[in-house]
């Protein structure tokens, strides 16, 4: 066979055809990888975190039900929400509050009025679910169209309706123009505060997607294998994740992605007379004594979700909460009981007591301890 | 001879294209041409390499993983195998080009920076020799094939240029070349001797360079040579040698893993992950004079083989070189060492006997005038690409000429920060001047995290580029990806007991988002700006220090001198012959203070850069620092005043890049957005 025999035979048109499908498919490919994505840098597939509760209500209708009322189901909200512009518009902001801000509601809008500036400035979302407080934040691009956010320096608190938002106190907020009403966040600030107010909040270069923000704490937020479960239910399947098989500090730092967790903090800061860790509720738990020591008793368990059922609205009788001090601290059992009150009487007011942290709030103290103050 | 010189006669008479087998039979006959009848004009050819090799090269070292490369090449001198994994906290296992960095750490080390340079220039004279070499044809004619030859040179030395900036490409495309010589010689050398050539090199290649893999490949398409005996192609035993010299290095046979991420960079990824790194596609780069130069070699060496009937298995390697050169811009530079193969190979196989523009019988064109118009035309385009070439790279578009070290690469002050630190652990280094500055100079035996390239090779790609992303981000505390992931710089630096966060001077993007946070600049100025954790006692007097001159700085009586900008690590050919002086140094200090919100500090800079320097990013800077302070001025009284309406709309008047002037124009609409 000589060579022009041989290139005829194996056809080197065919040969070019091919490589070049295979360089079209190269650079097909390569386009695909390096394709800016909608949802940021980091998408992998297209949506992979169900954010919305039609999926789960199909098998689990009452713990979707029950968890619609509780507070981190409605910890972010529209400000367009006519009940919710009545909680601002509708309040006096009395001597209470330094920036003397008021609202008003126009053409179905919360507008904040403060005597410091000139202007209206549009409330556009309200952070809180109201359990605690509520507080009022104004939205806008930067230049580069980057968010920032001012974190208005009035909050709505149940007990008193407007008063400074906490942090924001006398002489937290200065200045004139939109200092004057509240606290400025840059864009990674901002970032935070929607991140753990929501369960799904996509930004890419452009500034966040406001179209596929799903707001509030939703089954996805905690569960975090709910998109597996959802394919396994459809086969059959019930795998997921249970609770019950983390740790109990796994089980803390899961609610401490957004309560934070103790391992945020610097050593130095985590310490009983901090007042900062009164906020942060995951923190103290893993301080104390009762966490740490819990596995020296066999069958006791420890974590937020022993106390607080997560899929029902916060419960504000304490008897889950005694019976978890009883798993160690009971008639029968051998760890020592209290020597200033009976086994009976409630341990909270000595061992977890609400603290106030301003005039309108308070937070129970989550580090238990004997607190000298309240023995 | 006879059987080539009739078969070259033949396809002329029926006016048609030398075929691939004429050009086989020529090949073989080469050697026995009659070289003096028409002598090839070498002296030319030379002095005009020698002068393109000068024009293209002669600027300083400024690729960032210059630190990097030597730190590895220490690391084995000093007896390691697995140099990265030494230098690395993350990495787990070694690298199979460990040798890469050794040649450049010992010319640095004798010679300091002007070896790094005479380096550079040695390895781009050497390719370019093997290249001609490989392809000497004795059918050159004077004028015309000197211009061609230059123009694809020219081309090839501006689409390598980053790699012969002190990059691991370099020893990847000297390796190439030699590998194309090795391979071209094989029609005259007995199969097994060219196998075992093939092998040396390969085993040269893959412990030296990165795409050792690629051997693979030139093994299969350049090779024209097959074995008569029994007629089957003999590039598979070049292949499989190749194949066997790539797995000869310590890593072993998972050095083709290795190869293959490197080659393929989209299988091993999803969406999204590979934008804006150097495995992302041409045509989302930026266009430079490398990829104009790679597009320009494409098309030529394509439009020649065109012309000249590229052989069976020309076609399928330019075909995949174009491809990849698309796909992976990081593989631009060994694959236009193999493109100007191509067309070297192609350019010599074309029987320009005839259309010699020297020969008093073709000067006449009789006949043939479309052929000689045709040649002049050729002549012209090269002369004028040639022209082109030289003034794009003289001009300083891109690069100021000159001698010895770029600024940014400049080690004095971040070791001089770094001296009066104590502090322990680990660096997160953002990127690979950042990285490359810590393992060289190695502060307290502080040892850096991880690196991009590595991360990739050990299927860290995702979780190193999400840190980034989170740090650049501001996203701190623990939060739910959209991948399922969980995210937040704060935990993966805590457990990595990073104590140090080092980022690039231009990286204003991660220096702003690092600025509200526990991470606090050590330096002000500089190529690469290292953060250390307030509170911690071992950097509190370098904090403090940094403190006082930000301070000073921004409020204090400071004067920013473009004059003493200027490093001292190099040499500015423009500078000795007059020219205004680098603008770099003084855009890189504007945009250091702009991200660290030193805005009237910026200004200062800018101002006295404007005032004797001509350059459009100044002007962007400038803008983008009034846009700052406009945007203060808004969030503090709720309005904008006449002055600083009046400065942007002159900003919109002045030069600016296209996101600049949208960000201009967005503040200026401000305050009508506001009262909604």
């Amino acid at each position: 066979m000589n060579p022009q025999s041989w290139s005829k035979a194996r056809k080197p048109w065919l040969r070019a055809s091919l490589t070049g499908l295979i360089a079209l498919s190269m650079l097909g490919l390569s386009e695909r990888a390096s394709r800016p994505s909608r949802w940021g840098d980091l998408e992998t597939h297209a949506r992979s975190v169900p954010s919305d509760e039609q999926a789960c209500q199909r098998c689990h209708q009452n713990i979707v039900k029950s968890f619609a009322q509780t507070g981190h189901r409605q910890t972010l909200n529209p400000a367009t929400d006519p009940v919710l512009q009545q909680l601002f518009a509708g309040s006096k902001n009395e001597d209470r509050v330094p920036s003397k801000e008021t609202f008003v509601v126009r053409d179905g809008r919360l507008l904040a009025r403060s005597t410091a500036g000139h202007r209206e400035l549009l409330v556009d979302w309200i952070f809180g679910s109201g359990r605690h407080a509520r507080t009022p934040v104004s939205i806008w691009n930067q230049a580069n169209r980057r968010l920032e956010l001012l974190e208005h320096g009035v909050s709505w608190y149940p007990s008193t309706e407007l008063a400074p938002t906490l942090g924001l106190e006398e002489g937290s907020t200065s200045g004139e123009g939109l200092h004057a009403m509240g606290v400025v966040h840059s864009n990674t600030a901002a970032e935070n505060c929607f991140g753990c107010h929501t369960t799904d909040f996509p930004t890419s270069i452009t500034g966040p997607d406001w179209k596929h923000v799903v707001t509030g704490v939703r089954c996805a937020r905690c569960h975090h294998d709910t998109a597996q479960h959802l394919v396994a239910a459809e086969r059959g399947a019930i795998a997921m994740e249970r609770w019950s098989e983390l740790t109990p500090l796994e089980s803390v730092n899961r609610c401490g992605e957004c309560h934070r967790r103790s391992d945020h903090f610097p050593a130095d800061e985590i310490r009983p007379d901090n007042a900062q860790l009164l906020r942060f509720a995951s923190v103290g738990l893993v301080q104390s004594r009762c966490f740490i020591q819990q596995s020296a008793i066999v069958g006791t368990r420890l974590d937020c979700v022993t106390c607080h059922d997560p899929h029902q609205p916060l419960d504000i009788d304490v008897t889950r909460s005694l019976q978890a001090c009883r798993q160690c601290h009971g008639d029968t059992t051998a760890t020592k009981s209290c020597s200033q009150a009976s086994s009976t009487s409630n341990c909270l007011p000595c061992h977890m007591p609400k603290t106030p942290v301003q005039s309108a709030l308070s937070f129970t103290n989550h580090w238990i301890q004997r607190h000298p103050k309240s023995l | 001879m006879i059987a080539d010189e009739t078969c070259f006669s033949s396809h002329h008479a029926r006016n048609s294209l030398p075929s691939f087998e004429c050009w086989i039979s020529f090949v073989e006959h080469a050697q026995q041409i009659d070289v003096t009848r028409q002598p090839p004009n070498r002296r030319w050819l030379g002095i005009g390499s020698m002068l393109l090799t000068a024009i293209v090269l002669l600027f300083p070292v400024q690729d960032d993983g210059v630190w990097w490369l030597l730190a590895r090449g220490r690391q084995v001198v000093a007896g390691s195998l697995k140099p990265t994994a030494e230098l690395l906290n993350a990495a787990r296992q070694g690298e199979p080009d460990w040798l890469g960095g050794v040649l450049w750490w010992g010319v640095f080390q004798c010679l300091g920076t002007s070896g790094l340079m005479l380096l550079k220039l040695l390895l781009g004279t050497l390719t370019i020799t093997l290249l001609l070499s490989s392809h000497r044809d004795e059918r050159q004619t004077r004028r015309r094939c000197t211009v061609s030859t230059l123009t694809i040179l020219m081309l090839f030395l501006i689409g390598t240029r980053d790699a012969w900036d002190c990059h691991p490409s370099a020893n990847d495309c000297v390796c190439a070349a030699i590998m194309i010589k090795v391979i071209n010689s094989a029609t005259t050398q007995s199969i097994k001797r060219t196998a075992a050539r093939v092998l040396l090199v390969s085993v040269l290649w893959a412990n030296l360079g990165r795409l050792g893999l690629l051997s693979c490949l030139l093994a299969s398409g350049i090779s024209g040579h097959r074995d008569r005996r029994d007629d089957v192609p003999s590039s598979w035993l070049l292949i499989a040698a190749s194949l066997f010299g790539v797995c000869m290095t310590p890593r072993g046979p998972m050095g083709l893993v290795d190869g293959c991420r490197r080659l393929w960079p989209f299988l091993f990824e999803g969406t999204g992950l590979l934008r804006a790194t150097e495995w992302s596609p041409l045509w989302q780069q930026s266009m430079t004079l490398p990829t104009i130069a790679f597009m320009g070699l494409s098309c030529g060496a394509g439009i020649s083989g065109m012309k000249t009937s590229f052989s069976a298995r020309s076609w399928p390697t330019w075909l995949l070189c174009v491809g990849w050169g698309c796909s992976v811009t990081s593989l631009l530079p060994v694959l236009n060492v193999v493109l100007a193969a191509q067309w070297l190979s192609a350019l010599s196989s074309f029987p320009t006997q005839k259309f010699d523009m020297n020969d008093s019988q073709t000067r006449s064109c009789g006949d043939n005038s479309d052929r000689c118009r045709t040649t002049r035309f050729t002549q012209a385009s090269g002369a004028l690409a040639l022209t082109f070439g030289c003034l794009a790279c003289l001009s300083g578009w891109e690069r100021r000429p000159g001698w010895g070290l770029d600024a940014r690469l400049d080690l004095g002050p971040v070791s001089q920060a770094l001296s009066g630190i104590t502090a322990r652990g680990s660096v997160w280094c953002a990127d690979l001047r950042a990285a490359g500055a810590i393992a060289w100079l190695s502060p307290n035996g502080l040892r850096v995290e991880d690196v991009a390239e590595h991360a990739w090779l050990e299927g860290r790609w995702r979780e190193y580029a999400a840190l980034n992303s989170d740090l650049r981000r501001g996203w701190r505390d623990a939060h739910r990806r959209v991948d399922g992931s969980i995210g937040g710089w704060w935990l993966p630096l805590t457990q990595r007991r990073v104590e140090l966060v080092v980022a690039s001077a231009e990286d204003a993007e991660l220096i702003a988002a690092l600025e509200p946070t526990i991470w606090k600049p050590l330096l002000l100025e500089g190529g690469v700006i290292p953060f250390a954790k307030a509170g911690d006692p071992g950097v509190t007097p370098q904090i403090m220090l940094m403190l006082r001159q930000r301070e000073f700085v921004e409020q204090g009586p400071w004067r920013y001198s473009v004059a003493d900008a200027q490093p001292e690590s190099r040499v500015d050919f423009g500078e000795l012959i007059g020219l205004r002086q680098d603008a770099e140094p003084t855009w890189r200090q504007a945009r250091t203070l702009r991200a660290m919100n030193l805005h009237s500090a910026a200004m200062r800079v800018l101002d006295a850069g404007r005032a004797t320097l001509v350059d459009r990013r100044l002007n962007d800077e400038w803008a983008l620092c009034l846009v700052a302070q406009v945007h203060a001025e808004w969030l503090t009284t709720h309005t904008m005043s006449d002055d600083k309406r009046r400065a942007l709309t002159t900003a919109t008047t002045m030069k600016l890049s296209a996101s600049v002037l949208e960000q201009v124009q967005n503040e200026l609409n401000r305050p009508v957005e506001a009262a909604r």
